[in-house]
């Protein structure tokens, strides 16, 4: 059994405890800001038997889930073909070089303008913040793929294709994963800004309603929400990799 | 399968980004089957870049490489395999996964019968038998060496490569990893190439020690070794060690200060 991290229970109920008399002092910047009694009241009163406040979860979590999978399903092969074939490289690395520092939030106005509906534009910014971080990831793992490990399976009589599915595959797990887990983290970033701008559902939108009607606690409820949500698809993520790499346990 | 080596004139160019690097100059020198040869020489002298070549992996500018009487073509196989400095086993592959690769990718055995061998191969390689679910990364940098010793071993390889494998652990592990290289090329009789930068272990391992010239490589000495085996460690303070050992260090330590004085980091 995992024990439990008592400096860390200490530390968050200490903040818990400094946010209460902040808020209660009306402490400068915190007039407007609940105080976490407040927030849990409202949370159980209000949102817990909310079905708007459960499919404002499922919402986000479903173009999060869209947009990663895509992301992965699209990049992870773009990475390797990238990384494996020289002709490709140079006629497709450049462009990918040129659209990669484009914050995934620039591409909103554009997404609105190309896609039939919201609902597919914000799904598309979410499938490009972890797009390039996996390509890159594995484009970098292929190219960085050990030659020993290449020289040892030719000597040992493993054609290029076995070569290909049976080293340099499993070599870029590694590398797959740090780019799944980085990408999880960037596909939340990308759909709660992404619906406070152009949605009228999901988590991102509840924590804007909150901020334009001057309701502290839905702000709050809003934000506790999205840490939780992220912090559970990083929980799958984890859980995922771990499945990949059974070596690494 | 005898595996008698003959490196005859071999020099080798390396042209990288329009600068020539003359890497090796005509090199020669014989390997008997059966043999325990070391190559010694300051870094940067070329030892790898001939490793390589015998193994397959690289080509020569000139000369030629001949096994058994046949000229070796620029391209790896089973009957030479490779123990790397810096290890090659498959990380996501267990140890017998690793250890069996060889012979199930060519076909030269069933599985069990791989799996038979493997467990066989392991167990006299000082009991690796019971890790042999484990993956490389569960074990110790010296039984991640063994491991790879026995998953060369278990393609009956005519020539065994040792790049440096034993370069980066410390004395107690290196002079059991000594006593075990050892036992596995009495126990297993096969000719093998070991590449290394410390003159004790060329002289204490080795049948032969080849010293090279720093770059472009040559052969500057051929030292035949005449220490009984089986060796013990008693030996590197019998006088005949350290007549060895100072006639080889003179050759050595000369090429390493004109390594040393082209700008070259010397480590021999």
């Amino acid at each position: 059994m995992k024990r439990l991290n008592w400096r860390g229970a200490v530390s968050i109920a200490a903040f818990i405890l400094m946010w209460t008399l902040l808020a209660r002092l009306k402490a400068p910047g915190f007039a407007e800001i609940p105080d976490p009694a407040a927030v849990g009241r409202a949370f159980w009163d209000k949102y817990l038997p909310s079905a708007a406040y459960w499919r404002s979860w499922a919402v986000s979590f479903e173009r999060v889930g869209y947009g990663f999978l895509a992301s992965q399903l699209l990049g992870i092969p773009l990475g390797l073909a990238l990384g494996t074939r020289r002709l490709f490289h140079d006629v497709v690395f450049p462009v990918v070089e040129l659209l990669r520092p484009i914050p995934p939030l620039a591409w909103v106005p554009l997404s609105i303008l190309f896609w039939p509906t919201a609902e597919l534009s914000i799904v598309f910014i979410t499938f490009i913040g972890p797009f390039f971080i996996i390509v890159i990831n594995v484009h970098d793992a292929v190219r960085g793929a050990r030659k020993e490990h290449l020289w040892l399976a030719r000597s040992l009589g493993a054609s290029p294709a076995y070569i290909f599915r049976r080293i340099i595959l499993p070599s870029v797990i590694p590398a797959v994963a740090v780019g799944m887990t980085l990408g999880i983290a960037v596909a939340w970033n990308v759909v709660i800004a992404a619906e406070m701008i152009a949605s009228d559902a999901g988590l991102g939108r509840l924590t804007w309603e909150g901020y334009v009607s001057h309701t502290g606690t839905t702000v709050l409820i809003g934000m506790i929400s999205i840490g939780l949500a992220g912090y559970l698809s990083t929980l799958l993520v984890t859980y995922a990799e771990k499945r990949m790499m059974p070596w690494q346990r | 399968m005898s595996g008698a080596l003959l490196i005859r004139g071999v020099s080798k160019t390396y042209d990288a980004e329009g600068a020539s690097v003359e890497a090796l100059r005509e090199c020669s020198f014989e390997v008997r089957a059966e043999e325990f040869v070391a190559i010694v020489g300051p870094s940067g002298c070329g030892k790898t870049t001939l490793l390589n070549a015998i193994a397959g992996f690289d080509t020569v500018s000139a000369g030629e490489i001949v096994l058994d009487g046949r000229v070796l073509a620029a391209r790896p196989g089973p009957d030479r395999v490779v123990v790397f400095q810096h290890g090659a086993l498959f990380p996501w592959k267990t140890v017998l996964e690793n250890v069996t690769y060889g012979p199930l990718k060519q076909r030269a055995l069933s599985r069990p019968a791989a799996e038979a061998k493997a467990l066989e191969f392991l167990r006299a390689s000082g009991g690796l038998d019971t890790v042999a679910a484990s993956y490389p990364a569960q074990l110790s940098s010296g039984m991640q060496r063994r491991v790879e010793i026995v998953r060369a071993l278990m393609n009956d390889p005519r020539l065994l490569l040792l790049d440096e494998p034993f370069r980066a652990m410390d004395g107690f592990s290196k002079a059991t990893m000594h006593q075990h290289l050892l036992d596995m090329h009495r126990r297993y009789r096969k000719t093998v190439v070991f590449i290394t930068h410390d003159l004790d272990e060329a002289i204490y391992l080795a049948d032969t020690v080849v010293v090279m010239t720093t770059r472009p490589g040559t052969v500057k000495q051929v030292i035949r070794v005449n220490l009984e085996r089986p060796r013990v460690p008693q030996m590197l303070y019998s006088r005949e060690y350290a007549e060895l050992k100072r006639s080889a260090a003179e050759s050595v330590h000369e090429e390493a200060r004109r390594a040393f004085e082209r700008g070259e980091k010397e480590q021999a």
